[in-house]
């Protein structure tokens, strides 16, 4: 997983799978990483292969937090199964999705 | 852990095997997040082998992956080793692809209603996830086990290409040439072992029989059968394989009694893996091992526990053959069960026939009514609670025309006081002849007694009269007896009270004799304390109302049977279900 800052947006690229066997460990570096400086999170969906129920809690909780702050979390260029998966739990009105 | 692809599952006994069997995948490793990810995976490779499209590939690979994910969930949440096994298996069909989830977690109640949470909430989307990604769902909760099985219909996205359905037809007739040698092995294994249950052999040897078969049917370099006592209910090692190269300590001792004690604790089998088994030899890799401890139950009885390993780095247990080591455990834990029913209903027979005979024996030793019965009438009664029991009564006619009466009563009832019993009248009777007076005789009677009864910790009461028909006296000398009551006509009725203690709580205790004179008419009855039970309507409460019973009695017109007549008729004897002993013996000197 790669995190970085552009102005105030936490921008997160390189993640292959966010499932429950990551999730605790990516959570807290994502909260950690977003806390002190950030209004919005923008996700690069294009390395991401897998995502289960775990791992849309944890993106969840990151919009919660930009929302918090007036911001958002944008998920760009999601594969077509992740994007099926944010339809089928009705979060693709939830998040923004840049598709690819 | 273990990934296998194969054309074919074992069946079990209670499936019909198919005269096709459809491509199947089987995984099994721990119930941890890490490991069953790696299950999901191998099922996404194994359908994409198949040739269906990326998208089912990846809706079989995230309903695998919260249907595990559950099972770690409530794994957890027990706070137990994460090694239990989980095992997955999915079946391509025609129209659809199922899928078996078996774990051996808590499990959950599934919820009768299954909804999608607030967009904001964090969790609780996975069983939703699952519902919506199947056509069919049973959810299986068990003390031993969970299973979830999944069944989705094929998509308009599946399409194997020509060459890839060639590829896989091969690799399929191959594997199912395997799996169906293997299933004759298990399915006859389980037939040899069953008929051989039947036959009347011994414990030990079937425990030695069933190790064979699963070495031949799932291909065990090493077992342990391990059988519970019936006596002590502690596990004792009946049978035991060495592995190929002769190694009895496969598993180190201590790790199989943890996996033991946590497989008893839990119900549930318990994964064997090779960081148990590798420290064993670090630098050789055939000696990893993987395995299960599997406890059998008769009921929430434990029956035994049997552990199964096999050695070599690529060794695998798939769950067929699980399923052939809780057959085989089954079998046996029923022929053990039926094996103790009849050693009890045996021993049961056996006791039964040994408390008839000391019934007999101690039947056989009361004294038969003195033929002579115009100077003395006697006779007596003696029913137990149990069918033997520790009172007696006995008649000894000496020489010179007088007889000895004696009542005794040794405390406790059943088998250990009827002994007893026949060790003091025997006694009794030794000292009979030549002792001059019941005081004399009981005393020395107490003396022969006191050690053993000591010894014991028990005690015997006794009343011992001698009653001369000629001088008409009656002397008699109680030691922690019920009071004989006495009654002479004319004169009023009267109780002789013990006046020593029973025998067996002094070593040489001074006792004492009461003597009275008695006319034609009289009677005497010693009983032991049956007779006075307060709980029971039908007895007597004390010795006063024994002797107001008598004195309502027409005894100038009764003779000694008819005296004991009326008393069993007040006493309701004949309905024999006293809850003590009850014995009696009664004198009387008949009028002229």
């Amino acid at each position: 997983m790669n995190i970085t800052s552009q102005n105030d947006t936490l921008v997160i690229k390189d993640i292959s799978e966010l499932t429950a066997a990551q999730a605790p460990r990516i959570r807290k570096e994502l909260g950690e990483a977003f806390a002190p400086l950030h209004k919005n999170a923008r996700l690069h969906c294009d390395s991401l292969e897998f995502l289960d129920s775990t791992g849309l809690g944890v993106l969840i909780s990151l919009h919660k937090k930009a929302a918090q702050e007036g911001g958002k979390l944008t998920l760009l260029h999601p594969k077509p199964a992740i994007v099926q998966l944010l339809e089928l739990t009705r979060l693709h009105r939830f998040f923004d999705i840049v598709a690819a | 852990m273990s990934l296998r692809l194969s054309s074919a599952i074992l069946p079990s006994r209670h499936v019909v095997p198919q005269a096709v069997t459809p491509p199947t995948f089987h995984w099994a490793g721990r119930t941890t997040l890490d490991d069953v990810r790696e299950g999901a995976r191998g099922a996404r490779e194994f359908l994409a082998n198949l040739g269906f499209a990326d998208d089912e590939c990846f809706h079989w690979e995230i309903l695998l992956t919260e249907a595990s994910n559950n099972a770690v969930l409530h794994v957890e949440e027990e706070a137990s080793s994460p090694s239990k096994p989980l095992a997955i298996e999915l079946q391509v069909h025609a129209d659809h692809v199922n899928a078996r989830i078996q774990d051996q977690s808590a499990g959950f109640a599934w919820p009768e209603n299954v909804t999608l949470p607030d967009s904001e909430d964090e969790s609780g989307r996975g069983l939703f996830i699952l519902m919506e990604l199947t056509d069919h769902l049973d959810y299986q909760r068990g003390q031993r086990g969970n299973s979830l099985i999944l069944e989705r219909r094929h998509g308009e996205t599946l399409r194997p290409t020509a060459a890839e359905s060639v590829r896989v037809l091969g690799e399929v007739l191959d594997d199912m040439t395997r799996e169906l040698s293997a299933c004759y092995e298990s399915l006859a294994s389980v037939f040899r072992f069953s008929e051989e249950c039947r036959e009347d052999s011994d414990v030990e040897a079937l425990g030695a029989r069933m190790l064979e078969h699963l070495t031949n049917a799932i291909g065990a370099d090493c077992s342990t059968l391990r059988l519970c006592s019936d006596g002590t209910g502690k596990l004792e090692t009946l049978s035991a394989l060495p592995s190929a190269d002769g190694d009895r300590e496969w598993l180190p001792s201590l790790e199989g009694l943890r996996l033991e004690a946590k497989a008893i604790e839990s119900g549930q089998d318990q994964w064997i893996d090779n960081s148990i088994t590798r420290p064993l030899s670090p630098l050789d890799p055939a000696k990893a091992a993987i395995g299960i401890v599997h406890p059998f139950y008769d009921g929430d009885t434990l029956m035994g526990v049997v552990s199964i390993g096999k050695f070599g780095p690529d060794s695998t247990m798939s769950a067929s053959d699980l399923q052939i080591v809780h057959t085989l455990s089954d079998l046996l834990g029923q022929k053990i069960k039926d094996r103790r029913r009849q050693a009890v209903e045996m021993e049961s027979r056996v006791h039964r026939h040994e408390i008839g005979l000391a019934a007999a024996i101690q039947r056989s030793l009361l004294p038969a009514p003195p033929a002579e019965r115009q100077l003395l009438q006697a006779t007596g009664f003696c029913q137990s609670a149990l069918d033997v029991g520790g009172d007696f009564y006995d008649l000894i006619q000496r020489e010179d025309g007088s007889t000895f009466f004696v009542i005794a009563d040794v405390m406790g009832k059943g088998l250990g006081a009827s002994m007893l019993a026949a060790i003091t009248r025997s006694v009794i009777r030794t000292v009979a002849h030549r002792s001059a007076s019941p005081s004399e005789m009981l005393q020395e009677v107490a003396q022969r007694l006191h050690a053993d009864l000591e010894r014991l910790e028990m005690f015997v009461t006794v009343a011992i009269g001698l009653v001369d028909p000629k001088e008409k006296l009656l002397c008699v000398a109680n030691a922690g007896h019920c009071p004989v009551a006495v009654h002479v006509p004319r004169r009023q009725d009267m109780l002789i009270e013990p006046s020593a203690l029973p025998l067996g709580l002094e070593a040489q205790p001074v006792i004492g004799q009461r003597v009275i004179s008695l006319t034609e008419g009289s009677h005497i009855l010693a009983y032991t304390d049956g007779f006075l039970d307060s709980r029971s309507e039908r007895h007597f409460t004390s010795p006063d109302q024994v002797l107001a019973w008598m004195q309502k009695q027409p005894l100038s017109s009764l003779d000694a049977d008819g005296f004991k007549g009326a008393l069993k008729q007040e006493l309701d004897i004949s309905a024999g279900d006293a809850a003590d002993d009850i014995t009696f013996v009664n004198l009387h000197f008949p009028l002229p």
